[in-house]
This record gives C-alpha cells, sequence and structure tokens, in this order.
C-alpha cells in the first residue's frame, strides 16, 4: 500500500516540476514581448516613474500616432519592404536551381562546391562589409552605375547571404521528393527544368516557403550593412529604429510602439505558416 | 538518359556560385589583402595603390598602447566568452524545451508556438526590449525585484560585468528556439519502444537519457552547436542596440570594435587585420572542433 502511495505522490511532484518547467519557460520566451506591448501603451512619466507598476495604469495609444512624426517610419518601412521582398526573389531565383542541381544531379566538383557553400558560413558579416563597401564604391566609379546608398546594393549583398543556408535547406526539401515522379514527366515530354518547375516546385513550396522567411528576416534584421551602405533616403526600418534615440534622450513608448507595429504581424504570419517553417527548419539544418 | 544528358548541372549553380564569389568569398581575400596595406580613406578608389604595411597592422594591434590594441585583446577574450557562455546556455536550456515538448500534453502545439516566438522577433527588436529591461532607472527587471523586495537598491545591469551578463542572456533568449526545434526534431525520430524496453529492464531515468537520448541526439547536436558558434561570434546586433551604438568594454564584441573603429577612424588596413585575426581563430576552432566530434561522414 505505502509503496503505491508513494508512487501516486511521485507521479504528482512529477506533474508538477513539468507543468513549473513550463511555465517558466512560458515567461522567459514571452517576457521581452510583454515588455514591449506594455510601454508601447504607458506614458512618459509611467516608463520613467521608478514606483509606477509594470504594467501601464492608464494606456494610451499616442506613442502610436506620434511615432510616425518622430521619425520617418513610413519611409524606412517601404524601403525596408522593397529590400526584403526582392531580396526574397533574387535569393530563391538563385538558390533553387542550385538546390536542385545538388540534390538530383551527379558532377564533378560537387564536394568543392558543397565545402564551399558551408565555408561562407564561417565568414564573420563584418569581414565582408569593408571590402563590400570598397567594391562598390570602385564598381560606381568604373561603371558609373550607383550602388552605395542605394537599395538594389542592399538587395545583392543580402539575397548573395541568405543563398548558402537556402540551398542547404532547400536541397534536403528536394532530396524528399522522390525522383521518379519528374522522370515520368521527362517521358511525358517535359524538359527538366519544365519537370522540376511543374512537378516537384509544388511539392517543395513548404520548403520554398521557410527559404522565403529564413532570408526575409536575414534582410530584415541586418543593421551592419545598411548603417554603413543606406543613406537617409535609404535607410531601412531596423536602423531607423535608433533614431528614437537623440540628444534629448530615447523616446522609449514611440520606441516600443515602433518594435510592436513591425514585430506583431511578422509573428501573426509565422503562426500561420509554423508548420512549414518548422519542417523546413529541421529539414535543412539537422540532417543526422 | 538521352534527356538528363542535355542538362548541364554546372548552369543550375552557376548564379550561386557567381554570387558566392563576388559577394562572399572576394570580399574576404580581398579583406586579407587590406590588412597588409596602409588602406585608409584616401585609398578607397584605388585599394590597390595602398602601400604595402608588411605586419604592420597585426603588430599595432597586438601593442597595448596604440587605440585598436587597448580594446582588441579585451574584446576577443569577451566575445570568446561570449560565444561559449551564450552557445552552452542556449543548448541547455533549447535542450530542456525540446525534452519537455517531447512529452504529450495538452496544450503542447501551443507551448511550441511561444517557444518558437524569439525565432521570428527581429534581433534588433528583442535588444531594444533587453535594453527596457536592463535599464537601471526605470529597467522592468530592477522595478520587479525591488517591489518584490528581493533587492533594497537598484542594480546597475548595463555597466560593469553585468553588461557581459546582458548580452549573453539576450543572445540565449534569441538563439534557443532554433536548438530547441532542432533537438525536437531529433528526438522524434527515437522510437518510444526503445524506452520502453528500456524501462522493462529497469533502466533509470538517467540511463535512459544516457544510453537512449543522448546517442539520439548528439549528431545534430553537433551540427547544432557548431552553428551557434559560429554564429555568436559574428553578433553584432545585439551589443549594438541594447547599448545604443557604444557597448562598454565588458561588451564590445569584436565586430562592433571593428565597426565602430574602422568607420570611425576610417582605419580600414587595422579593422581588416582584426577580422583576419578573428576569421582564422574561428577556422582553427571549426575545423579543430569537426575533427573531435564528426568523424568524416561518407553522406554526400
Amino acid at each position: 500500500m505505502k509503496s503505491k502511495r508513494e508512487a501516486v505522490q511521485m507521479k504528482t511532484l512529477k506533474k508538477i516540476l513539468f507543468a513549473l518547467a513550463i511555465g517558466i519557460l512560458l515567461i522567459w520566451a514571452l517576457f521581452p514581448i510583454f515588455v514591449m506591448i506594455t510601454i508601447s501603451f504607458k506614458n512618459k512619466f509611467e516608463i520613467m516613474g521608478t514606483k509606477t507598476p509594470i504594467w501601464p495604469e492608464n494606456p494610451i495609444i499616442t506613442n502610436y500616432i506620434k511615432m510616425w512624426k518622430t521619425v520617418p517610419l513610413l519611409h524606412y518601412l517601404k524601403n525596408s519592404m522593397i529590400v526584403c521582398f526582392a531580396t526574397v526573389g533574387l535569393s530563391l531565383l538563385i538558390s533553387v536551381p542550385a538546390s536542385y542541381a545538388m540534390s538530383r544531379f551527379h558532377f564533378r566538383g560537387k564536394d568543392t562546391y558543397s565545402v564551399m557553400v558551408l565555408a561562407t558560413q564561417l565568414f564573420p558579416g563584418i569581414i565582408m562589409l569593408l571590402p563590400i563597401f570598397i567594391m562598390y564604391s570602385n564598381f560606381t566609379a568604373l561603371t558609373g552605375i550607383p550602388m552605395v546608398k542605394t537599395l538594389h546594393g542592399l538587395v545583392i549583398a543580402f539575397a548573395t547571404f541568405g543563398v548558402p543556408y537556402s540551398v542547404w535547406m532547400l536541397k534536403s526539401y528536394f532530396d524528399s521528393i522522390p525522383n521518379e515522379l519528374e522522370q515520368a514527366a521527362m517521358i511525358d515530354g517535359c524538359t527538366r527544368a519544365k519537370a522540376m518547375m511543374k512537378v516537384v516546385m509544388p511539392l517543395v513550396l513548404p520548403g520554398i516557403i521557410a527559404t522565403a522567411i529564413y532570408v526575409f528576416l536575414l534582410a530584415w534584421n541586418n543593421i551592419m550593412f545598411t548603417g554603413i551602405l543606406a543613406d537617409q533616403s535609404t535607410r531601412t526600418f531596423a536602423n531607423g529604429l535608433q533614431e528614437f534615440s537623440s540628444e534629448n534622450g530615447t523616446e522609449y513608448g514611440q520606441l516600443m510602439a515602433a518594435c510592436s507595429v513591425t514585430t506583431i504581424p511578422l509573428l501573426i504570419i509565422f503562426l500561420m505558416f509554423q508548420k512549414q517553417f518548422v519542417g523546413g527548419m529541421t529539414g535543412g539544418a539537422v540532417k543526422s | 538518359m538521352k534527356k538528363s544528358r542535355k542538362t548541364n548541372p554546372y548552369l543550375w549553380i552557376l548564379p550561386s556560385f557567381i554570387c558566392m564569389s563576388i559577394i562572399q568569398f572576394f570580399p574576404g581575400i580581398l579583406s586579407i589583402f587590406m590588412s597588409f596595406t596602409k588602406l585608409d580613406v584616401s585609398y578607397v578608389r584605388r585599394p590597390f595603390e595602398a602601400p604595402f604595411a608588411g605586419l604592420g597592422n597585426y603588430s599595432r594591434i597586438l601593442q597595448p598602447g596604440t587605440s585598436l590594441g587597448n580594446s582588441f585583446l579585451t574584446s576577443l577574450m569577451i566575445t570568446i566568452g561570449f560565444t561559449l557562455a551564450s552557445t552552452i546556455l542556449g543548448y541547455l536550456i533549447g535542450l530542456l524545451e525540446a525534452m519537455l515538448l517531447n512529452q504529450p500534453f495538452k496544450g503542447r502545439a501551443v507551448v511550441r508556438a511561444v517557444f518558437l516566438i524569439p525565432w521570428i522577433v527581429p534581433t534588433i527588436v528583442s535588444a531594444f526590449c533587453w535594453r527596457m529591461i536592463f535599464l537601471r532607472d526605470f529597467g522592468i527587471l530592477n522595478k520587479l525585484l525591488l517591489s518584490l523586495h528581493i533587492i533594497d537598491e537598484p542594480i546597475f545591469w548595463m555597466i560593469g560585468s553585468n553588461a557581459f551578463l546582458v548580452i549573453v542572456v539576450a543572445r540565449v533568449w534569441a538563439s534557443c528556439p532554433f536548438i530547441m526545434i532542432s533537438i525536437l526534431a531529433a528526438l522524434q525520430t527515437i522510437p518510444t519502444e526503445q524506452y520502453e524496453a528500456a524501462k522493462v529492464d529497469g533502466a533509470s531515468a538517467w540511463q535512459q537519457f544516457r544510453y537512449i537520448t543522448m546517442p539520439g541526439i548528439s549528431a545534430v547536436s553537433k551540427v547544432v552547436i557548431l552553428l551557434q558558434f559560429i554564429w555568436g561570434s559574428g553578433e553584432f546586433t545585439i551589443p549594438y542596440a541594447i547599448f545604443n551604438q557604444t557597448p562598454p568594454k565588458e561588451a564590445n564584441l569584436i565586430s562592433v570594435l571593428v565597426y565602430s573603429n574602422t568607420f570611425s577612424t576610417w582605419d580600414f588596413g587595422g579593422g581588416a587585420a582584426v577580422s583576419t585575426i578573428v576569421l582564422s581563430i574561428m577556422l582553427v576552432l571549426s575545423v579543430f572542433y569537426m575533427r573531435a566530434a564528426m568523424r568524416p561522414s561518407t553522406d554526400d
């Protein structure tokens, strides 16, 4: 009898510990988001006060209205959107054929190529920043095509940064699709390219979406390259956020409101595509 | 067979090859070249005419007393410590999350989605959130600790060795979803029968972990740890944004050091030398790690 009761007690204890661990980790994951949203609804006195509670006592929405005037956010948002979508498009255009070839064809130099793809991951961003700045400047001097301080300059750099990981992720997606599908289409008279577009692409769409989200975030997150390669007119949103700090102090409420405005749409999109995204991340990054 | 001979695989990889060569490999090589020259702002338009400096930039960096020399070694140590600490902590939290999620329970899908949220929050946004949390006077953490009477005086989180803690916490938060989801995927490939059989044989929870779970996730873990190490060592946004562009020396990671030094003094040669040293260290460490952790794999 006693041992049975002990076993039941053990089980309850385990359950409590389990719930506790989940609870703590949930708070850990959500805490910064909670801080961001609550502060965005606070007025200056509530933010700067040392004795005020951590939630907004008198929620206001002025931060969400004023922020557009304090910093030309709409302009930066437009720049970011152009850069990010163009980056995703270009990056996929480059990495889809490459990853397909990696998955389907055997060719001389394939191993060298895949080492090359992996080796790019070793380069810290900072090592490429100065040379790219110099290369862009010289390209402009030679051809007259502006590169520094342009949106397409950013797109070319970010799209390339996205390529290696995208090739890696997409390759494993193509690996999971049986080759017989294209063979059948090709017997019916399709070319390899056509078979890929018509038959395989719809099946790897989840992988494409996951890759697209990854590349989008890569471009969206960057402040190192945009800080140097962009100017006032081509500045992106992530960089623009820093403008809430000036000599007169930081507009914390507006900063958090601007952060919320960018993050919440991303979160909604992510939750919608969560399944594909998870599949894509694990399919590409980890293949044991 | 005829059809497949028509398609030339090199054409398929050519665009990616060209892009990576021009935007990643050439700049990498150019950077190494620059590190041996006295390249400053006057040579930006003619980088190959910059005077040769030999090892001048390197000796300048490694010599205390110069502006770069003073900060370089500290920054290097901080970067290594930061990378190690955040990789280990991130791995442990990610592992815990994955193991919890591998159990069936009500609301598991929701919990998993919440655990993944940090992955999607832009790093710059989370960095600003951490600043709001760790500020001394009206930071949320001090407010919370004061109101719970855990501390009597607000703590200076953003200066001294606490600043190091702040960037580690921010990095761990941002990196654990990737680690979690990678390990979870591996955990789910372990057949549950193995655990049942072990239980029948009377294996303890630790033994089950040691002899079933650990072998099942070791391959994934090695890759994930390597990636975290490489990505962590290049971290820029977290210290740069949390400390409003001027981190204290305890949080001044190499990327920030090179960035702020190069573009304020236009000392491209010195910056390139720092980058080259870091790249070499990472290269050596990665190769060493791969030799030790991963046996040469035979898969394609």
